[in-house]
């Protein structure tokens, strides 16, 4: 069971230069704005077609220090196909009524810092590692939310990037917020 | 006023959920007493392996110790109660405090007092700190543990469900395993909700579930037309009380089969499925759609066939466990694994997990709406006038019983039904030592008594 399937991506690379720093710290609140106003679709724009989501369990163990997964689990996996035929198409006018944990929607404010960018072998290709707090509101209830850490590789394509993978190192030990299927 | 009301239906009072005395009750007489599960022994393979999980609501430690057997035992120090092992997953030779560095063996033994003599002179008897342990058995590679070291073994315990937990795990040749640690989870709901709908309530479905419906996570008759013989458009569903507040639903695909498929599963192992199995087994995993239900009070199984979960076209199974324990009568943790067959191959076990994760995982389609269902219920009921309310339990109780078949318990011949409910709930009334509960009216005896 402890067989490592999935483990977050590393660089030998250097750190991207500054002005890499600054355009994707942009493009990452751009991102925010369309996932915080569940603008799905506009956001399967940002990603490669070969996109994949994944964010392994979370996992206290007694190493140190502490990788914080379990390499052998995973909490989501999904694909840029998976998010747009199962999660997109339930907001569509034709799905919404019935698409229960939608409507409401989910509140949602993502909130990123840390912002760090390191070349990649491949030509204008970056791993960024960011951390990501996604605070929700279901309904009127009181807020909760999920935390963790991205680890992305981005491609520039001309003025902008495209996201070809996400994986996701969440915080929390116990998921409790009112939405954990969530892009974080 | 009772609390479960069977005179002339089946209402249950909502104070069973939402009263914290009730819950404070529940603690007591369920909580300490019954078998429980606590993870899987691929968890724990070698000699030291430990994993720290609840055991009813208390923190236990779940460990091998040198000769290969399972223990389970307190995870708190006898000395001042200190928590000892702290994280969730490990390995070590001994449990050591990081208070005042008592020792303990795998098997639960306090081995080392610090500075004994010196503290506590040279008759100490270090028998007597030795942890609480709990009494362990082994299913088919599921670990269960009690606190009652005198209560009914868990066959016994187990009764007419040992015959269902066999066709679930015990038909491969070699067993599953675990796909890598349980998830945990979070609920602002009572822990019954969620047990009660895993129980077999197969009426919500269409309703809860519709956008999977419509995005093609149900398998259609069409889908599975190339596998068999087409038996028409319904799905047929039975729904079992196996005694002791244990519940099967069992839904097939409608197709008939012949040799018996398997589907979802790699073709490779359909034959040692068949060969593990009784006949009336076989008629349960073959061309099932799917089956879930609960061992009383808190453990929940579905083994689930779905479609389209990897693009047009695909289909696969997958099995899950659930645990729900109760932190109070309004907040539940759930613990989430997903089992593979440990002979299947490691493509099939990764796209097994996708399937289950896309669908009834923990951020899964389906989990999602139940939840909205299970939240509602929570956020609905707690006021002086939501309390004094009942809900109707009485859904299908007309339903015939299912004659011809080799399977225990008692099998109602439909699943858009709350038969399984109604056994759940009379097994938690009896065992809150409420007034025994009976079935409706113009229904099969109770199996209840002759427990």
């Amino acid at each position: 069971m402890t067989k490592a399937r999935w483990v977050h991506p590393a660089t030998a690379g250097g750190p991207a230069p500054l002005s890499v720093h600054q355009e994707l710290g942009l493009f990452y609140a751009y991102e925010a704005e369309l996932l915080d106003e569940w603008r799905l679709d506009e956001w399967l724009g940002l990603v490669d077609e070969g996109f994949t989501y994944l964010v392994p369990v979370p996992l206290v163990t007694d190493q140190h220090p502490q990788v914080g997964y379990d390499p052998a689990a995973l909490f989501m996996d999904e694909t840029k196909d998976s998010i747009s035929e199962n999660w997109a198409a339930r907001l569509t006018d034709d799905n919404i009524a019935v698409s229960w944990a939608d409507r409401p929607a989910v509140r949602t404010r993502r909130f990123t810092s840390a912002l760090r960018v390191r070349s990649m072998e491949r030509p204008d290709t970056y791993l960024a590692r960011l951390n990501v707090r996604v605070e929700m509101v279901r309904q009127g209830a009181q807020p909760g939310n999920m935390t963790g850490e991205r680890f992305d590789i981005v491609r520039r394509v001309g003025e902008s990037f495209i996201i070809m993978s996400r994986f996701v190192v969440l915080l929390d030990a116990i998921v409790d917020a009112p939405r954990p299927r969530t892009i974080v | 006023m009772a609390l479960i009301d069977t005179d002339g239906g089946f209402r249950v009072s909502r104070r069973v959920y939402f009263d914290p005395q009730v819950h404070r009750r529940e603690l007591d007489a369920i909580f300490k007493r019954s078998w429980f599960f606590v993870g899987h022994v691929s968890e724990i393979a070698d000699a030291g392996d430990y994993v720290t999980r609840p055991l009813g609501v208390d923190p236990v430690i779940v460990n091998r110790d040198r000769d290969g057997r399972v223990h389970v035992m307190l995870n708190a120090c006898s000395h001042r109660g200190v928590k000892l092992c702290r994280a969730e997953r490990g390995h070590t030779k001994a449990h050591r405090c990081s208070y005042h560095g008592w020792a303990y063996g795998l098997d639960g033994a306090c081995r080392a007092v610090t500075y004994e003599k010196e503290v506590y002179g040279p008759d100490l008897d270090k028998s007597r700190f030795n942890l609480p342990s709990a009494r362990v058995e082994t299913l088919h590679g599921l670990i269960f543990a009690t606190w009652d070291h005198h209560g009914p073994a868990l066959a016994e315990s187990l009764g007419d469900m040992t015959y269902y937990f066999d066709a679930l795990f015990g038909k491969f040749d070699n067993g599953f395993e675990v796909m890598g640690s349980p998830v945990r989870t979070r609920i602002a709901a009572n822990w019954k909700s969620e047990t009660e709908n895993l129980s077999g309530d197969g009426y919500h479905t269409m309703i809860t579930h519709e956008t999977a419906l419509r995005f093609g996570l149900f398998p259609s008759p069409e889908d599975v037309a190339g596998y068999g013989d087409p038996t028409g458009p319904k799905f047929p569903g039975r729904t079992v009380q196996c005694g002791n507040g244990h519940t099967i639903r069992i839904q097939h695909l409608p197709i008939s089969t012949d040799p018996p498929g398997f589907l979802g599963y790699p073709e490779e192992l359909w034959p040692e499925i068949q060969s593990n199995l009784k006949p009336g087994q076989v008629d349960i995993m073959a061309r099932t759609s799917v089956t879930h239900g609960s061992v009383f009070p808190n453990l929940s199984f579905l083994e689930n066939f779905k479609t389209a979960t990897d693009g047009p076209g695909s289909m696969c199974r997958y099995t899950r466990l659930t645990l729900k324990v109760p932190l109070d009568e309004a907040t539940s943790e759930i613990w989430w694994w997903h089992l593979v067959p440990v002979d299947a191959s490691e493509k099939w076990k990764e796209r097994s997990q996708r399937a289950y994760l896309r669908t009834n995982g923990p951020g899964g389609m389906f989990e999602l709406d139940d939840n909205e269902n299970f939240l509602g219920m929570a956020e609905a009921n707690r006021g002086p006038v939501g309390l004094d309310q009942f809900y109707d339990y009485v859904a299908g109780s007309h339903h015939p019983d299912a004659h011809g078949l080799e399977w225990p318990g008692h099998v109602q011949d439909a699943d858009r039904s709350e038969h399984t409910l109604r056994g759940f709930l009379a097994e938690w009334s009896r065992r809150m030592e409420l007034t025994a509960v009976a079935e409706p009216a113009g229904s099969a005896p109770s199996p209840l008594p002759g427990r």
